[in-house]
């Protein structure tokens, strides 16, 4: 068993040098397959992001009137806590937004002369409201409406960012779906090309198969050197794919940081990050590809 | 040793490859298959083999029924049968060394039991002191000689050789079918599909006739007579 699986390994490289064009050819399809999958999932990322991002700015603040004691304030954050939509409650004291002000405003004198002149803090207490998800804004929208509620409101600012996120949805969703179509041809494409070149690489060995079965070779050991040779396609091209997408994500990283400014997005952090789970499945499914085309072709030259 | 019991091959709608064949050949035996193109000669050669499945009866080998063989047990059968064929069937970018170790690869055996039989083999053929050249540097008596140590090289007790000299000269000819008998007179039954008359009369063995798929007759001492 240990000599039919060290000859199937050697059988198996040796097709691979001897057939280099051949093999050369089936790893460039497979690296263009998985560098056009790897596209999608980049764009996918990056809207993702962006959408996440644009999310958390999405918030209701709420300003007190001046009358309204610390109490008030504190029963009325409990209360907004306590609705399931709600995710936090923040409380800015009109204290803390005087510094804030002030420091935001540190090089604008004539606007810190002013506020001396007012000498009393026109700032009002403050909550910052942010919901669970960007549907639920509507519904807390709603419970501040409530009269009991509006007796304590000074006045309230939801910066409704909802118009930017459904367009932001739709446009990734768009490139998702026109990505999915690329990539799906380009699999289909690259599944009829890689079937094709297993067969070719299994027809210049029909001799050898038919030899092997005169001999009373079992259909296993000669299907093995051919199982293999799929996985060192799939070694090879998933390897060759990993060192040019770094390098296109390293090129490219200047330009998409500039591009995605604030968002703060590194690909080559997200593959890092992902790149077991991104790569492991890239591979099991390059290498079932291969094996399943394998065993279809070589199964031709077995009947009988 | 080998016993065909009724044995048919049925192509649909209506074609019978072979029909009714009941023959027994007993270990040692020398038998030569003839008849025309056509006959059933091969088919029956490929029954044995499992190369194609039996439409109806029993072939049984030893006590064994291939008749339903199942495809794992196929290899195992083909190690107990040495074939050659009119062509050869040797890998050209092999020499014919490896030709003939690649037959112990396949199967698993180690590479110092490769190292030991096959110049042995190769010794039995006479074709020792040129173990290291390829199949195309050789004449076709010498190729079939390869081919024979190949379907040997498992020590199979039958031997079966279709159509070995249909592209051999007369003195090539006589060559194979003199190791055939010497082989033959080592103990390995050797079963000889042919339709080569000079071959069959000078060989004075058993000669089994077939004529559209069934056995017409079974002569002990026979000759050519179609």
């Amino acid at each position: 068993m240990n000599y039919s699986i060290v000859r199937a390994i050697k059988f198996a490289f040796q097709d691979f040098w001897r057939n280099i064009w051949l093999s050369l050819v089936t790893i460039t399809v497979l690296v263009l397959a998985i560098l056009s999958v790897n596209i999608l999932v980049s764009l996918s990322a990056i809207s993702n992001k962006i959408v996440e991002s644009v999310k958390d700015k999405v918030d209701i603040s709420i300003f007190f009137k001046s009358e309204i004691d610390q109490a008030q304030i504190d029963n009325f954050q409990i209360k907004l806590k306590n609705i399931p939509e709600v995710k936090e409650v923040i409380l800015i004291t009109k204290e803390k937004a005087l510094e804030e002000f002030k420091q935001k405003h540190k090089d604008e004198p004539k606007i810190l002369e002013a506020l001396k002149e007012v000498e009393k803090n026109p700032l009002a207490d403050a909550l910052v409201i942010r919901a669970r998800d960007t549907e639920d804004y509507n519904k807390i929208l709603g419970v501040l409406s409530l009269k009991e509620n509006q007796d304590l409101i000074k006045f309230q600012n939801f910066t409704d960012h909802k118009k930017i996120i459904d367009q932001i949805n739709l446009i990734s969703s768009k490139i998702e779906k026109i990505s999915l179509a690329i990539t799906l041809i380009f699999v289909l494409i690259s599944i009829l090309i890689v079937f094709n070149a297993i067969r070719v690489t299994i027809y210049t060995h029909k001799d050898e198969i038919s030899v092997m079965r005169l001999v009373g070779a079992s259909d296993r050991f000669i299907r093995a050197p051919f199982i293999i040779e799929s996985v060192i396609y799939s070694v090879f091209s998933i390897g060759i794919a990993i060192v040019l997408l770094y390098a296109i994500f390293g090129a490219i990283g200047p330009y998409l940081a500039d591009f995605l400014q604030t968002y703060n997005f590194d690909l080559i952090e997200y593959y890092n990050q992902n790149f077991f789970m991104i790569f492991g499945a890239e591979f099991a499914v390059v290498l079932l590809l291969n094996a399943i085309s394998c065993s279809i072709a070589v199964r031709r030259y077995l009947r009988g | 040793m080998i016993k065909f019991r009724n044995v048919t091959k049925y192509y649909p709608p209506d074609t019978y490859a072979v029909k009714g064949i009941n023959l027994h050949i007993r270990q040692g035996d020398f038998v030569s298959i003839i008849g025309e193109s056509g006959s059933g000669k091969t088919t029956l050669i490929k029954l044995l083999t499992a190369e194609e499945k039996i439409s109806d009866g029993h072939i049984l080998l030893g006590g064994w029924d291939i008749s339903n063989i199942y495809n794992r047990e196929i290899p195992i059968l083909r190690r107990q049968i040495g074939v050659i064929f009119q062509d050869f069937k040797l890998l050209k970018q092999k020499t014919i060394f490896e030709n003939i170790a690649f037959a112990l690869e396949v199967c698993g055996s180690p590479s110092s039991k490769i190292k030991t039989i096959v110049p042995q083999i190769l010794k039995v053929v006479n074709l020792y002191h040129k173990a290291e050249r390829y199949p195309t540097q050789l004449s076709g008596g010498e190729q079939q000689r390869v081919a024979i140590a190949r379907a040997l090289i498992h020590r199979p007790k039958i031997l079966v050789a279709d159509e070995p000299t249909g592209n051999l000269d007369f003195a090539n000819t006589r060559e194979i079918i003199d190791l055939l008998k010497k082989i033959n007179e080592l103990g390995t039954t050797v079963l000889l599909v042919t339709h080569d008359r000079e071959v069959v009369n000078l060989l004075k063995k058993r000669v089994v006739l077939l004529e559209r798929g069934e056995m017409v007759s079974d002569e002990k001492v026979g000759r050519y007579v179609i």
